[in-house]
């Protein structure tokens, strides 16, 4: 008899994983009913993972250490992370007219390397401060997300201190493109397709992606309840052999027009698969790797020292990162 | 009930539902409730009604924000998620389940807020039970129509009895285990081309 696994995601085009493995066969082949349930915010999927509605969740990769941490709003819940889900698709797309300001104050930064186009900033921070006029808005989707490291990363190269010269606030993946288009915030660090399609309907620009800022750092990972991953031995490699089948599939460059085609589904992202196929094609096959590796908690921990969230000492005695980070139900899904 | 000192703010993606959940609220003794819709100038809202009880539902993308805003903002009384106080994992466990998330006023006893909490998970049951109830109906009369349409195709074009007709599309879809209003579709197509 089939197990009912339940996973929450977030429409973002790395939640292809899961909606791969549910829906071309992969789970039930593996004996496996993935049911999957949507939530528009972060703070949505972090509560029904964290009171068990869900057995586990596409979630951000920080997010899931800080859950395991108790420091992310809900009491500590113990979490393994057996695969990662997405590499390498965030970037930062600045509005028209921010993105207009800086190439005419600053034409030969905004052509140099990417990483470094904060450094246009300053003059029209400058400026600002002036006039009296109020510090530009930049939004993230959440504390606990690489899009917020990654944010911090590029205004420090700038020279701007974030903490004193901008304001950072936190808006949902799919508002993020009416906040820009309001002018409630004059940039964002979001995952795909929320930076191509602001750029489409022309309201902005991508100024620099994750390859520019933080190459090969993980976004997303599937994160499960540690108390459900350990009742059966069984169900858990079902489940992650079920993801790594779902991941190759996903790599074939010959999958991605049908892949594209079903996250455009509503239920999924719910945007045209034109626009989900051309993310698709930007990042190509570098977005998916699925072996958790320790190397990557270990910078994200750093990360988080750095943006405050988490103490030193946390980051020293970080030997409960190898029972959360556990590449060893990866290894024993692969044996027979 | 001595309730009257409290405030209670209502967020919800869906006004419909927010009007139950206050409609709600008030009847059973809380004065000062208000709504607010999405879309709007949170910060400013909230920082003009000061509410002591925030109400909203667990999947609104405004959490995100809202719940940020607490950690940096002097200018609202910080408010914490009732997660938090994890006194009551019943209530907290039937609010989730019921698509209901609380903020509250930190050092607001517990025992003041449950009832409302309460209260608002059974609303939004209500609401959601009423709902489905009435996407139901719907799909019943939609199926109800189809079988009309496929009888009157097959008395016309097979010279059948309208209960022959009836017999026919019940016996077939019994015998492909499918349900009558889809046996009804197929009839429906099936003369279309022919036409």
């Amino acid at each position: 008899m089939a197990e009912i696994v339940k996973l929450g995601f977030a429409p973002l085009v790395d939640c292809a994983i899961p909606v791969v493995a549910a829906e071309r066969g992969f789970a039930t082949a593996e004996g496996i009913d993935l049911v999957l349930e949507r939530s528009n915010s972060w703070a949505a999927l972090r509560d029904k993972l964290a009171f068990g509605l869900v057995d586990g969740a596409h979630l951000l990769a920080p997010l899931a250490l800080a859950m395991h941490r108790g420091i992310a709003g809900v009491p500590a819940v113990p979490l393994v992370v057996p695969v990662t889900l997405g590499l390498g698709n965030n970037a930062i797309t600045l509005s028209a007219s921010l993105y207009a300001a800086m190439v005419a104050t600053a034409p030969e930064i905004m052509a140099g390397p990417p990483a470094q186009t904060a450094k246009a900033l300053r003059p029209i921070i400058d400026a600002g401060r002036r006039a009296g006029r109020p510090p530009l808005s930049f939004a993230i989707v959440f504390p606990f997300s690489s899009h917020h490291y990654e944010l911090l990363t590029w205004l420090s190269n700038g020279g701007i201190d974030a903490a004193r010269e901008v304001n950072i606030g936190i808006v949902a993946p799919p508002r993020m493109v009416e906040s820009l288009t309001q002018g409630w915030i004059n940039g964002y660090c979001v995952g795909e397709p929320w930076n191509s399609l602001a750029e489409e309907r022309r309201i902005g620009t991508i100024v620099a992606s994750k390859a520019d800022l933080q190459p090969g750092g993980v976004e997303k990972v599937l994160a499960l309840r540690a108390d459900w991953a350990r009742q059966s031995r069984d169900r858990i490699r079902a489940l992650i052999r079920a993801m790594i089948r779902a991941t190759d599939w996903c790599l074939d460059p010959e999958n991605h027009m049908e892949l594209a085609r079903l996250l455009a589904e509503p239920f999924y992202v719910g945007l045209p698969a034109e626009l989900i196929a051309s993310t698709l094609a930007k990042t190509g096959t570098t977005s998916y790797q699925c072996r958790p590796d320790q190397g990557q908690a270990v910078s994200l921990l750093a990360d988080m020292v750095k943006a405050g969230q988490l103490d030193q000492q946390d980051m020293e005695d970080s030997a409960w990162l190898a029972s959360v980070w556990d590449a060893h139900y990866y290894d024993l899904s692969l044996e027979d | 009930m001595g309730n009257a000192d409290l405030s209670i703010l209502i967020i919800d993606g869906s006004p419909d539902r927010a009007a139950v959940v206050e409609r709600g609220l008030v009847e059973a003794g809380w004065v000062r409730v208000s709504t607010i819709g999405p879309s709007v100038n949170l910060l400013a809202r909230i920082q003009a009604l000061a509410p002591d009880v925030i109400i909203i539902d667990l999947e609104n993308p405004d959490r995100d924000t809202l719940e940020q805003m607490f950690q940096v903002s002097r200018l609202v009384q910080r408010p914490i998620a009732m997660f938090v106080d994890q006194s009551d994992s019943q209530m907290i466990h039937a609010a989730i389940e019921a698509g209901v998330s609380a903020y509250v006023v930190d050092g607001l006893r517990q025992d003041r807020i449950k009832p409302i909490v309460e209260t608002a998970v059974s609303r939004f049951n209500a609401f959601d039970r009423l709902r489905r109830e009435r996407d139901e109906a719907q799909a019943k009369l939609q199926d109800r129509k189809l079988v009309e349409r496929a009888k009157g195709l097959l008395m016309k074009n097979r010279g059948l009895s309208e209960e022959d007709a009836y017999t026919l599309m019940r016996r077939t879809a019994m015998k492909q285990n499918r349900k009558l209003a889809d046996i009804a579709q197929s009839v429906i197509t099936a003369f279309e081309m022919e036409l």
